[in-house]
């Protein structure tokens, strides 16, 4: 991190023009890829502003590899189109699509040093040799890794060598840039670490990144925007606050927030609030007002961390504690709601309030972290 | 060999070492093979090509192997075996390369079909290349249309060059297949994502990345073409006789060791001088990079 | 016969070709650690060692000799195809790793004259006389058994239903066009013979060789010989793929070819012998049973039969009144042919063969 409080204006203008920040920088609309039976990507669209840090994010098998291989033009779709700065690209070869790709392998050129690495797709557009210098040495500085230009790639620990793809990708400053799983073969602790140097150059630099993991943790770190993909579809394309929050499906709210899921019926509306009867509890819960006609049959999503334990007769519903894990600053409880076999409620509650095995506890929740989901079975 | 040089160092001290005594345990059948096998025929060789009838020393034979027509043989030997690892180089990449995109069933029947004809009998293939190169072979029958067909394809240095690299093509693909095999695909995509063309992608990394396999492929069918006669004698004429000829000449016939004996001498310089001229290219090549760089 | 060409050089590219001086030293090593002493290993039974050239040639001896031979004497052979170069060097550490020599008259001439062979002791030898070999085939040191001769052979269909009677025709590419082919020094002796009888030296005053006048005649055809052949079969190929329309050849090697409906014949008129012949490797193990051995396969009979397994032409004119007509007409060797050609003179060629190998590579080099 030391690296990156030290960065001069100079070095912040690498490559001459920053990218603007405003403005489209790339578009995926209704794209489409299947192999044979199977529907990798189905209908996939996200708009993403330049300046943007956009993550993929999904359980394995969503598709998040394949859209991304489409954008960059290693695979072509069956249907839809990928404009990158306005201009289409949805037929065009990888190579005339100006983008810069980071690869989970890192994929550096083992016969040559970290310097010509990162002075190759300079060297492909003909920059002159003193700028060409000057570039990569700015670049591999802003990455760390000034004095390394002279060793080859398989003298560089994992890390260092991801640094060096990312200087790569970097360099020639592509208007987007695309990164698949980059740190997926990094330890932890080096992953948070790079995590964070990427988002900060991502922001000294202005750059357009599209990044995928499958980590949520990671995504929630990074991204402006996520587009959560299940099963070929971008299930919801939102900032982290509105995707935790505001998750327009039971999978978003379970895949981000591991919400819980109650089964109840719209019982009615007020101005600000809908009412719904809790089916095992028959408890009455108040969620921010969602437009459902009385009677629907709903899943009840809240997030462990917006329950609440309080006083037996003041919650939507009841029961006993029968976990309570302390995990640092938190108390993670489990409670087996009475009247049911449901699965355990969970919640996460700040230490020193939290309760205790064997208590008997209420629970309640804001309204405005209700969300509710018409007829469907939640995650 | 290793084990010889490094004892002298601190013979004692390195004795002493368990991990050396082991060493030198573990080298010695190698050491005694080579001795048995590559140091004695070569000291023998060599003290045979300086020997004159009555024992005494001469360097006649150097001289008899380096005047005149056997000069000549040499040069040719020379010129052939370099024709030969041009082409098998060539042919054996643009095979070796095709293969590699092939699925591994294929690859595999391809490869076969390649390294079958270094099972046919010297003089069944030479049958093959005249019903396919001869003046009634099937090439010139199908170019019977052409100006100055009948085109004279065997008896000639062409057909020895067509001949020897046919029989080189199994080394060099197999060898670079498995070169090319170990190619990460992915550095390709890599560098097209980067924005370089085909050709680029081909020539700055493709290219050096099999490198280290063309210098081996290309100088070891050199190698193997010094050595080689059958062939040349079956489908070249006299103009493309081979060293190995006059040396088995010189044996069989004439029972006449020592002329034999120091060809066989310069054939082996020759070899180690082409192993040294890849080793002085490549690491030449290194440094100049290593100055481009800094 | 001839078959050993191709053998020796598979055997010399088996050692390792790069350096074939190399490899024929590591030859020599290995005959001094003398791999098996044949004679102290024979489990109570007589055995005799003898050196042949192998292939169809070796199958055919087999067949025709050593079994039978085997079955008469209870004395069991065994086969060793070695190189001449490797087998003096035996004999020279007087440790010879074979007894019998089946090879050329010309080699055994040299390896007499290096006092490698045993000088014989024709009275244990006793079908000399009931073979009637003839005397020029009686040396000190070895017996001729056999010869193949070279001759010319052509396409029956090239030359409008005329056909070549003399190297004065296969010379003669006006009259009889085509390409030609004719033997390299690694096929056989060079042909100069051939070339001054095309020349008109008659046939009985051929040796010594005028060389000068037999190489001026050759660069005549030189344009013409497309291929000079190194081994056996190849004549044989040339002609049938239509590459030449005529070539010299071994006298053996057409028979086969016209049974497969090819259109060839020979001439036998100028044909040049030479003879093979038995000898006895100095220091052998199993110095009787070789006597034996040889003295077996010198039988007329023997030598019929192994006429019969071979196109090879008996040493002995009695072994041809064994043979069918049909079988003896196909002979080079038979009585009536004889006249038609000469017997090579070993002790010129044992004298120029280097010589004139190393001038022929300088004139087909041109
Ligand atoms: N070349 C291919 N041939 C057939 N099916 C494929 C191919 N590539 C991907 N798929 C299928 O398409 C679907 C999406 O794959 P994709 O690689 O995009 O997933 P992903 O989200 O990147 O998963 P991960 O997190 O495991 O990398 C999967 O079901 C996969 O099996
Ligand atoms: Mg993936």
């Amino acid at each position: 991190m030391a690296e990156f409080g030290v960065i001069t204006p100079s070095v912040a203008a690498v490559g001459g023009k920053p990218a603007t920040a405003t403005g489209k920088a790339l578009s995926v609309v209704a794209l489409r890829k299947t192999y044979g039976d199977i529907v990798a990507v189905d209908e996939a669209s996200v708009e993403i502003a330049a300046g943007e840090f956009v993550t993929f994010l999904g359980s394995s098998g969503s598709g998040k590899t394949t859209t991304l291989m489409m954008i960059a033009g290693f695979c072509e779709p069956d249907s839809g189109t990928i404009t990158v700065g306005g201009r289409d690209v949805t037929r065009l070869a990888p190579q005339k699509r100006n983008l810069g790709f980071v690869f989970q392998q890192y994929l550096l050129f083992p016969h040559m040093t970290v310097h010509e690495n990162v002075a190759f797709p300079l060297t492909l557009r003909g920059v002159p040799k003193g700028e060409i210098r000057r570039r990569v040495g700015e670049t591999l500085e802003i990455a760390g890794l000034s004095g390394f230009g002279g060793r080859k790639p398989r003298e560089l620990s994992g890390g260092q060598q991801q640094r060096v793809a990312l200087c790569r990708a970097l360099v020639y400053r592509p208007p987007v840039i695309l990164m698949d799983e980059p740190l997926g073969a990094l330890d932890k602790k080096l992953r948070d670490q790079l995590q964070v140097e990427i988002k900060t150059i991502q922001q000294e630099l202005g750059l357009t990144v599209i990044y995928v993991t499958h980590d949520q943790e990671e995504a929630l770190v990074m991204s402006d925007r996520i587009a959560v993909m299940r099963n070929g579809r971008v299930e919801q394309f939102d900032t982290p606050r509105e995707l935790f929050e505001r998750p327009k499906t039971p999978f978003v709210a379970d895949f981000l927030g591991a919400a819980n899921f109650l089964p109840g019926r719209v019982e009615q509306h007020t101005d600000e609030h809908t009412l719904v009867r809790l089916d095992r509890s028959g408890g009455l819960l108040k969620a921010r007002r969602h437009d459902l006609a009385s009677g629907t049959p709903v899943e009840v999503a809240v997030q462990p961390g917006r329950l609440r334990a309080c006083a037996i007769d003041d919650g939507f519903c009841s029961g006993t504690v029968e976990t309570a894990t302390y995990v640092g600053t938190l108390v993670r409880a489990g409670v087996r709601i009475d009247g049911g076999d449901a699965p355990l409620l969970r919640l996460e509650v700040p230490a020193g309030r939290g309760p205790v095995a064997g208590e008997r506890v209420g629970i309640t929740a804001d309204p405005d972290d209700v969300n509710l989901f018409a007829g469907e079975q939640g995650g | 060999m290793a084990a010889l040089t490094a004892a002298p160092a601190r013979p004692r001290k390195l004795l002493a070492s368990r991990k050396t005594r082991v060493g030198i345990l573990y080298a010695l059948p190698v050491v005694v093979y080579l001795l048995v096998l590559f140091v004695y025929p070569i000291i023998s060789t060599l003290f045979l090509s300086l020997k004159n009838a009555d024992g005494s020393l001469t360097l006649h034979w150097y001289v008899d192997a380096l005047t005149g027509v056997n000069l000549s043989v040499l040069i040719t030997t020379l010129r052939i075996s370099a024709e030969t690892a041009l082409l098998s180089l060539v042919f054996g990449f643009i095979l070796a390369n095709a293969i590699s995109r092939l699925r591994p069933l294929w690859a595999g029947l391809a490869m076969l079909i390649v390294v079958v004809p270094h099972f046919i009998s010297a003089l069944v293939r030479t049958y093959g290349w005249i019903i396919l190169l001869g003046d009634k072979g099937l090439v010139n029958e199908t170019l019977a249309w052409a100006p100055g067909a009948p085109y004279q394809l065997l008896y000639n240095e062409l057909g020895v060059v067509i001949g020897t690299t046919s029989m080189m093509l199994p080394y060099t693909v197999l060898l670079l297949y498995g070169v090319m095999r170990g190619v990460d695909r992915g550095l390709l995509a890599a560098a097209a994502s980067m924005g370089a063309g085909r050709v680029t992608i081909f020539r700055r990394v493709y290219l050096p990345l099999v490198a280290p396999g063309l210098a081996s492929a290309g100088l070891l069918s050199f190698i193997l073409s010094l050595g080689y006669y059958i062939t040349p004698a079956l489908m070249g004429g006299p103009n493309q006789t081979m060293i190995a000829t006059l040396i088995n000449q010189q044996v069989t016939k004439e029972n006449q060791w020592n002329g034999a004996a120091a060809q066989g001498v310069l054939l082996l310089l020759l070899t180690l001088a082409g192993l040294l001229l890849v080793k002085l290219v490549s690491s030449l090549g290194a440094s100049a990079k290593k100055r481009s760089a800094s | 016969m001839k078959d050993a060409r191709i053998d020796r050089r598979l055997f010399l590219r088996g050692i390792g070709g790069v350096a074939a001086g190399v490899a024929a030293a590591t030859a020599l090593g290995a005959c001094g650690t003398g791999t098996s002493r044949v004679s102290s290993s024979g489990g109570g039974g007589k055995t005799v060692v003898v050196r042949d050239s192998g292939g169809s040639y070796g199958a055919a001896l087999q067949k025709a000799i050593y079994t039978p031979f085997t079955q008469e004497t209870g004395i069991s052979v065994k086969v060793l195809n070695l190189d001449n170069a490797p087998l003096l060097a035996q004999i020279k550490q007087g440790r010879p790793q074979c007894d019998l020599i089946n090879d050329s008259m010309m080699s055994h001439v040299k390896y007499a004259g290096q006092d490698a062979l045993e000088k014989l002791d024709r009275d244990r030898i006793t079908s000399l006389k009931s073979a009637k070999i003839p005397d020029n085939q009686i040396t000190d040191h070895a017996i001729g058994h056999s010869f193949y001769g070279q001759c010319i052979a052509y396409r029956t269909d090239a030359f409008g239903g005329r056909k070549p009677e003399s190297w004065a025709d296969f010379w003669d590419t006006k009259a009889f066009q085509g390409g030609r082919a004719m033997c390299s020094p690694d096929g056989d002796l060079p042909e100069l013979e051939f070339a001054l009888l095309a020349d008109g030296v008659p046939m009985d005053k051929l040796y010594p060789l005028d060389v000068d006048r037999a190489f001026k005649v050759l660069t005549r055809l030189r344009s013409e010989i497309k291929k000079f052949w190194d081994s056996g079969p190849l004549p044989g190929v040339l002609l049938s793929r239509q590459e030449v329309t005529m070539s010299t050849v071994w006298d053996g090697r057409i028979a086969d070819l016209q049974k497969q409906g090819v259109p060839v014949a020979r001439q036998l008129n100028g044909i040049r012998r030479q003879f093979s012949g038995y000898a006895i490797a100095k220091g052998a193990a199993n110095v009787d049973a070789a006597y034996q051995l040889m003295d077996f396969s010198l039988r007329a009979e023997s030598q019929a039969n192994l006429a019969k397994a071979f196109p090879s032409n008996p040493s002995s004119p009695l072994a041809y009144e064994k043979l069918t007509e049909d079988e003896r007409n196909a002979l080079a060797g038979a009585p009536q042919y004889y006249d038609k050609g000469f017997d090579t003179d070993v002790d010129w060629w044992l004298q120029n063969e280097a010589a004139v190998t190393q001038r022929w590579l300088e004139w087909a080099r041109g």
